[in-house]
């Protein structure tokens, strides 16, 4: 992008003292921070306290992407008038896939983008990661999910018993 | 990028402390019931999450095998298309003396003996009851049963006797012949309305639930009389599906429907209804098993593949298998199905009446 010379440059800042230097525009794809800028314009530098620098180089990849995509197709648009329909779905499809090799990731880093795509309003972002954790979980027994995610089981033994009472689904052995 | 200090630290976050509001998030798109269920069962602070009565919004339906006459099973057994597996629900003990009947709308099961008994409808996943006293007028063992508000209608089909009777789920009384006379193989509830068509005539007749007042009849947009017809309700729309299929033609697993959607003003009274061809349903789906359909969209459910119908037999093709029909090309593919036989169920823990306990 010849013009990025040009825009504003924001600082953002890791929890662990990383420093990030983005394009306002970049950076505006976090709501949390579209948010800051509109109330404060001139604001350079922004500390992200809840965020480390290896989650935040992931959030910003993501917001790069997507932004990119989008002044791709706007840039298209403008130069034939409207956006052929074929080239638009190809470049949509291009997206997903991209979408879908970032979010080859382990369940501690997933855990970590959920958390950091709600705290900066990255709506795109959230969206991704909780569709992945719904797949991770889907067509797994409780025991099985407890092991993907590592998660320890602390239910009582009544509890337990609570709950094959009111869900009273069987899963029949797999062959 | 400037990159100042290159400290590597992880915070090693859990999933058991993840704030309650995006694990509910996360429960929001387990469209699958059985996923939400087992979600719910993982640990403490992901059951706090969620409550039991609030299932996901969009819930995939459900492939139900269907059981030989004078059997009943101690479990129903379901198959998801979405994760391909197989699972059973509990059959209650009072109810195994009683022949199963078939789906209906709203998650219930149709539970009875034929003919002149009682039967019921009967939630598999709350086990809730619905007792629908004995209709003494009804010699007909396959009904279609629909539902509309506080309104069951049920629907004798495919027999030379119209037999239509209206049950009232707040008197649990049955009125027979408010809704007139139907010669009809398939039928519809949406808005107060009901939609049936006539199968001597290939009209489809629209009366009033509450009044039974005939409000019109659609003339059939076909020029001969079909035999296989299906009215769906899709997102609004009044569809009718019609196979195209003649039964001498079965042998070379050619299918194809007609699509037609029903354009009706109902606030018009000078608006005549009429069908209308449709060459696409879109991202929708439609499902199509015995005498009923239903409709979603297809691109909320894993494998779910739009502008498709999904059809429990073609008369060509045996064993367990389930066709979805491209309605933008006409081709067929065949799903592997564990069951034989099957009905499509769309589970749901509303209950019918509003007395009943939540």
């Amino acid at each position: 992008m010849a013009r990025s010379s040009t825009e504003n440059m924001i600082t953002l800042m890791s929890s662990d003292g990383e420093e990030f230097m983005v394009t306002e525009k970049v950076a505006r794809e976090c709501t949390t921070i579209r948010n800051m800028l509109e109330d404060d314009c001139v604001i350079t530098n922004i500390p992200l306290p809840n965020v480390t620098s290896d989650i935040l180089s992931m959030v910003i990849e993501y917001c790069m992407e997507h932004v990119a995509a989008a002044e791709k197709a706007a840039a298209e648009t403008a130069e034939k008038g409207s956006s052929s329909a074929p080239a638009a779905a190809k470049a949509n499809k291009d997206l997903e896939e991209w979408d879908k090799a970032f979010m080859n990731v382990d369940v501690y880093t997933l855990c970590d983008l959920i958390l950091a795509a709600n705290y900066l309003n990255v709506s795109g972002l959230l969206d991704l990661t909780i569709q992945t954790a719904a797949n991770l979980i889907k067509g797994k027994s409780p025991e099985q999910i407890r092991k993907t995610f590592h998660i320890q089981n602390d239910l009582s033994l009544e509890e337990e018993e609570k709950i094959r009472s009111q869900t009273p689904w069987a899963f029949e052995k797999s062959e | 990028m400037a990159v100042i200090l290159n400290q590597k630290k992880s915070t090693c976050p859990d999933w058991d402390s993840v704030p309650p509001e995006l694990l509910y998030l996360i429960t929001r798109k387990l469209s699958d019931l059985p996923d939400f269920f087992n979600f719910r069962a993982v640990c403490r602070s992901w059951r706090s999450s969620v409550p039991i009565s609030d299932l996901p919004p969009q819930k995939c339906p459900l492939i139900l095998e269907e059981h030989d006459k004078l059997f009943l099973p101690d479990h129903l057994r379901f198959f998801s298309l979405s994760t391909g597996k197989v699972f059973m629900l509990p059959f209650p003990n009072q109810l195994m003396a009683q022949e199963w009947m078939g789906p209906t709308l709203d998650g219930y099961l149709h539970v009875g003996q034929y003919p002149r008994t009682n039967k019921w409808l009967f939630n598999p996943l709350t086990h809730h009851q619905v007792l629908l006293p004995s209709l003494d007028d009804s010699r007909l063992p396959r009904h279609l049963l629909q539902r509309s508000g506080d309104y069951v209608i049920s629907c004798g089909v495919g027999f030379d006797r119209p037999s239509l009777a209206l049950f009232r789920l707040s008197n649990k009384k049955w009125n027979i012949g408010k809704l007139g006379r139907h010669f009809t193989n398939t039928c519809i509830c949406v808005n107060g309305m009901f939609f049936s068509y006539d199968r001597l005539e290939g009209k489809t007749k629209i009366v009033e639930i509450a009044t039974g007042d005939l409000i019109s009849v659609v003339p059939s947009p076909m020029e001969e009389l079909q035999e296989f017809v299906w009215l769906v309700e899709s997102f609004g729309d009044i569809l009718m599906v019609v196979s195209l299929e003649s039964r001498t033609r079965t042998t070379n697993n050619h299918y194809d429907f007609g699509i037609y959607k029903l354009k009706v003003d109902f606030d018009n009274a000078n608006h005549n209804p009429c069908w209308v061809q449709t060459e696409s349903i879109g991202d929708r789906v439609l499902f199509i098993c015995g005498k009923t359909g239903i409709s979603f969209q297809a691109g909320q459910f894993h494998g779910m593949v739009g502008n498709c119908i999904y059809i429990k037999k073609l008369l060509a093709i045996d064993g367990s298998i389930i066709c979805r029909y491209s309605i933008e090309d006409g081709g067929i593919e065949k799903i592997p199905c564990p069951f034989n036989d099957w009905h499509i169920f769309v589970p749901s823990l509303q209950y019918l009446n509003t007395s009943g306990s939540e």
